[in-house]
């Protein structure tokens, strides 16, 4: 009804909605997304497309996504200006606002889409004032702090990756991104890694959404830089509203009904939504790209002759036929025929070798934790050759990073300090072959002798044999018998390493004495999902540690004695104790019956040959007998 | 009051309140693990799948209804009256006879053209560059990688 007054004020019989904008996003939405099959198996696309931007703000971790966002790439490229110009990136916006301008907003972004259904929602609505004029300023703020100065300055300053503008604020990021990945039960240890970032990305988010749900496209209007780039294109822009001044009366319904902050039809705030087409009475603007008419005027004082409708309209419905073959073309390619391609590219096998191993230990060949890790071989940086099964019987650590991954380069040198503190530990860090040289640049200077790094490729190698995902970085730990005990996708600070390493090292999962003498519970679909809740590995939350120490009669310490520490339904298998005699162990707070399992040559058993330990952690002392 | 206006306040008062249920809901798990790792506990995780389905149990109905209503109220047509009253702004409506001069005219003038040509040849030049010092390259590790500071995640 007052849809009917409004357009009697504007002067016209009829009021054409421009419907098809509604749909254009949506197709937009899905073509950007066209990785269906990510949401449901929880993995990003990593194809060779990711290469290129779309124009549109689309999270690239978005398990959807085909190909990147370009905020996104533009903070990472200035994050590595240092090192790599970012002549790329620049190139691609300066090439979509060149043609399109901010018709991308308001035509073929997907959060543009999303802001505009929440403001359907139907409550009071804020309308544009010189409030909102003024506040639109802010994004053109957002883009020079957020965007460039804190990539820029601690990117290329002091080498820390920030992509300020994602971090802190993309809320396009925690809806398809994070949203998107922790929908997925396959996931869930990602919930681990959530802390103070989230939770204010979360509340960002939240804020933005319910804004946009009273002030049309508040995002858009007063904070995305990606719209503050692309309006500075918008004069020149091949595709646009735009106006015959000819026609033009200086009414000022284009201005007034329009809901964006424009000062006039087509200046740096205009989306190209067509709302002003349809409010000008003289049928003074249309909505063009170069010299062809997308829409004009179609009712009233100088709309379009009917011949030019119909064309029009027939030349619409061709190019929407074309846009759904490309769409079901582009779902078929990302659902279908790239998984199997890729997956016959793969040479990603375990060697025959391992399996014979782990059929000798009684364990599957695998990345769940109490599985054996499948053998590889990779070449170093340093051109030698790592070859997993020649490290059997030390603790090895695989980190997957990215030198474009600031929480990977945060944790690497907690690695260098933990070799450094524990020699014995074997630690490996794979990049990916995509940024090889960035990586190499990255760590020339670094000097972390100890650690040893391989670059992998994503199809062909030790990440799809070891099941990297997509998520970094990533930690797989395995026990001396090259047993996973620990395996997820969280930065680590030093001390969660000291203990996942420590809980490695007296870790007897595969085991030949523990295959006969005890039961290790293994791992539940639920535990093996939860970084921290593993099977069989010592936690400072929920474990008390038992010490005890064997000597003989005469009171000297008794080394290479191996115990088993009962309950009423399992049994865990001790490390030997060293050479003080000395056995620790981290176990739930329970009520242990101590077991000898293995002495060495020249004893013949304990002298008390019942020791129980209570639930709380204490020490004892075992007396074995010396023939 | 109108009964229409009663309705979309009765709205915004459930889209206000979920939203703010919803920022509780992660302040409070955040706050309850800073304060078990303040106690020591290292690997105490703030979030889980389980915690997370725990806090939101109670605020869905309250989404739920607010979905409704939104669907009801779409359905009836219910909407701000205001919504298409013109422009609350003093500059805008002195600005207006200049207008016609201002826009973006359906016949680009020389210059203009001129410069969307230098633009467009700058982009390509700038591509192929980026192409050959390593730019795509840069953009493919990046995007083939959940970024989790991105995402809030890292």
């Amino acid at each position: 009804m007052d849809k009917t007054e409004h357009n009697r004020a504007a002067g016209q019989e009829k009021f054409r909605k421009p419907a098809s904008r509604g749909l254009v996003q949506l197709y937009a939405a899905l073509l950007y997304n066209a990785n269906l099959k990510g949401f449901i198996d929880g993995h990003i696309y990593a194809g060779d497309l990711k290469a290129v931007c779309v124009p549109g703000l689309n999270c690239y971790s978005c398990p959807g996504a085909v190909a990147s966002c370009p905020l996104g790439a533009l903070q990472n490229a200035l994050n590595a200006a240092g090192h790599t110009a970012p002549w790329y990136v620049l190139g691609m916006l300066a090439l979509f606002g060149v043609i399109l301008g901010r018709t991308i907003c308001g035509w073929i972004c997907p959060l543009g889409f999303i802001q505009e259904i929440l403001h359907k929602i139907p409550t009071p609505k804020i309308r544009k004032s010189g409030g909102t004029r003024k506040l639109s300023y802010l994004k053109y703020g957002v883009l020079a702090v957020f965007v460039i100065a804190l990539p820029l300055i601690y990117g290329v300053g002091k080498g820390i990756i920030l992509p300020g503008f994602c971090k802190y604020i993309c809320p396009a990021g925690t809806l398809e991104g994070a949203v998107g990945i922790l929908q997925n039960p396959v996931n869930s240890s990602s919930f681990f890694q959530l802390k103070a970032l989230f939770t204010s990305k979360w509340v960002i988010m939240l804020m933005i959404g319910l804004a946009c749900v009273f002030c049309y496209r508040s995002f858009c209007r007063f904070i995305c830089p990606l719209g503050a780039i692309y309006g500075f294109f918008n004069r020149f822009a091949l595709a646009g509203v735009k106006v015959n001044p000819d026609r033009c009366n200086s009414c000022g319904q284009c201005v007034m009904k329009c809901p964006m902050d424009v000062r006039h039809v087509g200046d740096h705030e205009c989306i190209s939504c067509g709302k002003c087409i349809s409010a000008c009475a003289q049928g003074a603007i249309a909505f063009k790209c170069g010299k062809i008419t997308l829409q004009g005027p179609e009712i009233g004082r100088n709309a379009d002759p009917p011949s030019t409708i119909q064309k029009r309209k027939k030349n619409g419905r061709i190019a929407w036929s074309i846009a759904i073959a490309v769409l079901v073309f582009a779902v078929g390619w990302f659902n279908v025929i790239e998984p199997v391609v890729s997956k016959a590219n793969s040479s990603a096998a375990a060697m025959p070798m391992e399996a014979e191993t782990a059929n000798a230990l009684g364990l599957a060949v695998g990345t769940e934790i109490g599985s054996l890790a499948p053998d590889f071989s990779t070449e170093l940086l340093s051109g030698e050759t790592f070859r997993l099964s020649e490290h059997r019987g030390q603790v090895v650590i695989i980190n997957f990073w990215a030198v474009t991954c600031a929480p990977c380069i945060q944790e690497l040198p907690y690695y260098e300090q933990l070799k450094t503190a524990y020699p014995d530990v074997e630690i490996l860090a794979v990049h990916h072959k995509a940024g090889a040289k960035n990586a190499k640049a990255f760590l020339a200077d670094k000097g972390w002798d100890h650690l040893d790094f391989a670059l992998d490729s994503k199809e062909k190698g030790i990440l799809p044999l070891l099941n990297a995902s997509d998520a970094m970085p990533q930690t797989i730990i395995l026990n001396k018998q090259g047993a996973v005990t620990y395996n997820a996708q969280a930065p680590l600070s030093y001390n969660q390493l000291e203990e996942l390493y420590k809980a490695a090292l007296t870790d007897k999962t595969g085991a030949p004495t523990a295959e006969k003498e005890s039961i290790i519970p293994k791992p539940t679909a639920e535990t093996a999902a939860k970084p921290f809740a593993l099977a069989g590995i010592g936690l400072p939350s929920n474990k008390a540690v038992y010490s005890v120490t064997v000597v003989d009669q005469n009171a000297h310490p008794v080394a290479g004695v191996m115990l088993a520490f009962c309950t009423d339904t399992a049994c865990r298998n001790s490390d030997y104790s060293d050479e003080n005699g000395k056995i620790t162990m981290m176990l739930e707070p329970d009520q242990y019956h101590v077991q000898v399992v293995d002495l060495p040559d020249g004893f013949d058993g304990a002298e008390e040959p019942e020791l129980y330990m209570g639930p709380e952690s204490g020490e004892a002392t075992l007396t074995v007998t010396r023939k | 009051m109108t009964r229409r206006r009663a309705f979309l306040i009765v709205q915004s008062v459930l889209c206000a309140l979920a939203a703010g249920l919803l920022a509780a809901a992660a302040l409070s798990l955040y706050f309850d693990g800073a304060a078990k790792q303040a106690e020591g506990e290292i690997f105490y995780a703030m979030y889980t799948r389980e915690k997370v389905e725990e806090k939101l149990r109670p605020i869905l109905p309250l989404l739920l209804g607010s979905l409704g209503m939104t669907c009801g109220g779409l359905i009836l047509g219910v909407r701000d009256e205001n919504l298409d009253k013109p422009a609350r702004d003093d500059r805008l409506l002195r600005d207006l006879g200049s207008i016609r001069d201002r826009a973006v005219h359906q016949t680009a003038a020389p210059k203009e053209l001129t410069l969307r040509a230098a633009i467009l040849s700058l982009a390509a030049v700038l591509i192929i560059a980026g192409i050959l010092n390593g730019g795509l390259e840069e953009v493919l590790a990046k995007g083939a990688a959940i970024c989790m500071e991105c995402v809030g995640l890292g």
